[in-house]
């Protein structure tokens, strides 16, 4: 399998603080990675790296064999954790935008999801609920072929019925050559969707093991051993 | 890629641009029917200057307001779309940082010509009754001396200047926004400071380049009949404008430096 991620000695630091330390680690293609840890464990500031968001202070970081930059913008799919669209923007307007920028955006794929949701086209983006927002979100981004898809918190400004559909959604719109990178601490939601599992303490990575290893190895599911790893 | 950057950069500030500038070119056809087409020239002039003193008072207050508005929709436009929330969005978008800088430059400029050639307008607006031109005909040769070209021709120059080293600000802006950026807190406060900071440094500059040109020293014989004004105001403009390019130059390299190796949305 070829790798879709590979991060050598990867540090990132505000000041003094030490966000992420010298992480080393490899993502083969055509799995689905749960990217796990608690609050201030690095997750975001890894996620922020691979999409250019931040600037590395140390180590080296590519994808599909790239540094960060415009090349690999076209093959990651990206889901921040928080509203990234212009709210005065209809629906529409950022299916359009996500078009125009995006060569393998389907839009035929996003009008559906949006259809089977019941999402007004028209409704402008700011008038939308924070749920419907997210889902619209969702839905541009999963509407992408793209090769790597990387997902920070999808579901977890929504209800236990939306998280069903994004994660179906999830499921449903990738193919099975891309990899999906999702962050959450939700993670008995999230669990049996997932073929490998990245626990981030700290800013260090502790474990990387595929979610079978994990029941066999430890005769746990990943939420007990998250929560045996994580203890406070 | 820079095509669809600029496309949606105006789609986004094209509302409250059109929104500013049409109440000013409202406002302006209000001050021309009410106050500039009832003034009587013959009159008194204490009764001849309570209006023009109102109209002039309310339009260096409108001028301004636009004038502030402008700059502020240029800058909150850099700011949100590259370093706020929808950062997000834009820098992951398939495009180099060098892309969005010059996308944002080319839409700013835009959008600071076609503000100053409103503003233009709107004064054109005001002062073309057929009683101003009247009144206007009985100096225009005083004018026409002091100016060195006819007040038409004045104005056009002024223009074309103001237009021409308009994107000059746009990048001051943009310098500005960007090196507040470099900072892990207050980067709004730090992006206003470092403004008026780098606008103290180019009047300090500017001053002293009249000084060193001698054009500060001619402006104290302005009431010569040697003087002038139209020669005066353009190498003015020259002096000025060279100085604010080569500033700009320099702030440019210095925003794309920033936006390609400091990139940190936090």
């Amino acid at each position: 399998m070829k790798t879709i991620l590979e991060c050598r000695g990867l540090t990132k630091k505000y000041g003094n603080f030490s966000a992420l330390s010298d992480l080393t680690l490899t993502l083969e293609r055509g799995q689905i990675a749960g990217l796990l840890g608690p609050n201030g464990s690095g997750k975001t500031t890894l996620i922020k790296l691979i999409n250019g968001l931040l600037v590395p202070s140390g180590g080296e970081l590519k994808i599909n064999g790239c540094a960060p930059g415009v090349e690999t913008k076209k093959i990651i799919s990206y889901l921040p954790d928080q509203d990234c669209l212009a709210s005065q923007l209809r629906v529409k307007d950022a299916l359009r935008l996500y078009s125009d920028f995006y060569k393998d955006f389907s839009m035929e794929r996003a009008v559906n999801m949006l259809d089977t949701l019941e999402i007004d086209r028209s409704s402008r983006l700011g008038a939308l609920s924070k749920g419907t927002k997210e889902k619209v979100q969702l839905i541009l981004v999963m509407s992408r072929d793209a090769q790597l898809y990387v997902l920070d918190e999808p579901i977890g400004g929504v209800d236990p019925a939306a998280r069903d559909y994004i994660l179906r959604t999830i499921l449903t719109n990738y193919n099975e050559n891309a990899t999906i990178l999702i962050s959450t601490h939700l993670i008995s939601d999230i669990e049996n969707v997932l073929d490998r599992v990245l626990f981030l303490k700290a800013g260090c990575l502790v474990l990387n093991e595929s979610v079978d290893e994990i029941r066999t190895k430890y005769g746990k599911s990943v939420d007990a051993l998250f929560r045996e790893v994580f203890r406070c | 890629m820079l095509g669809k950057l600029i496309k949606y950069d105006l789609i986004y500030a094209s509302k409250v641009f059109l929104l500013i500038h049409g109440i000013y070119l409202l406002i302006c056809v209000a001050l021309r029917i009410l106050i500039m087409d009832r003034l009587d020239f013959d009159a008194r002039p204490e009764v001849f200057m309570t209006p023009v003193t109102l109209i002039t008072v309310l339009m260096i207050f409108v001028l301004s307001a636009v004038t502030l508005a402008t700059s502020l929709l240029i800058a909150l436009r850099f700011y949100r779309n590259l370093f706020g929330r929808e950062g997000y969005l834009s820098w992951t978008l398939p495009a180099s940082p060098s892309e969005h800088l010059l996308a944002k430059f080319l839409s700013g400029f835009l959008l600071a010509a076609v503000d100053i050639t409103i503003i233009a307008t709107g004064i054109v607006i005001i002062v073309t009754g057929p009683n101003v031109a009247e009144a206007y005909r009985q100096i225009a040769s005083e004018m026409t001396e002091i100016l060195g070209v006819s007040l038409g021709a004045y104005s056009l120059k002024l223009f074309f200047f103001t237009v021409l080293f308009s994107f000059t600000s746009v990048i001051q802006i943009y310098f500005c926004v960007a090196l507040g950026q470099l900072f892990q807190g207050h980067r709004v406060l730090f992006a206003i400071a470092f403004y008026f900071l780098t606008g103290f440094v180019v009047e300090i500059l500017s001053t002293l380049l009249l000084l060193v040109s001698g054009l500060l020293t001619e402006q104290m014989t302005f009431s010569t009949s040697a003087f002038n004004l139209g020669q005066y105001t353009e190498k003015l403009y020259l002096i000025t404008g060279m100085l604010s390019v080569i500033l700009a130059a320099g702030e440019y390299i210095a925003a794309q430096y920033i936006m390609k190796k400091k990139i940190n949305l936090i």
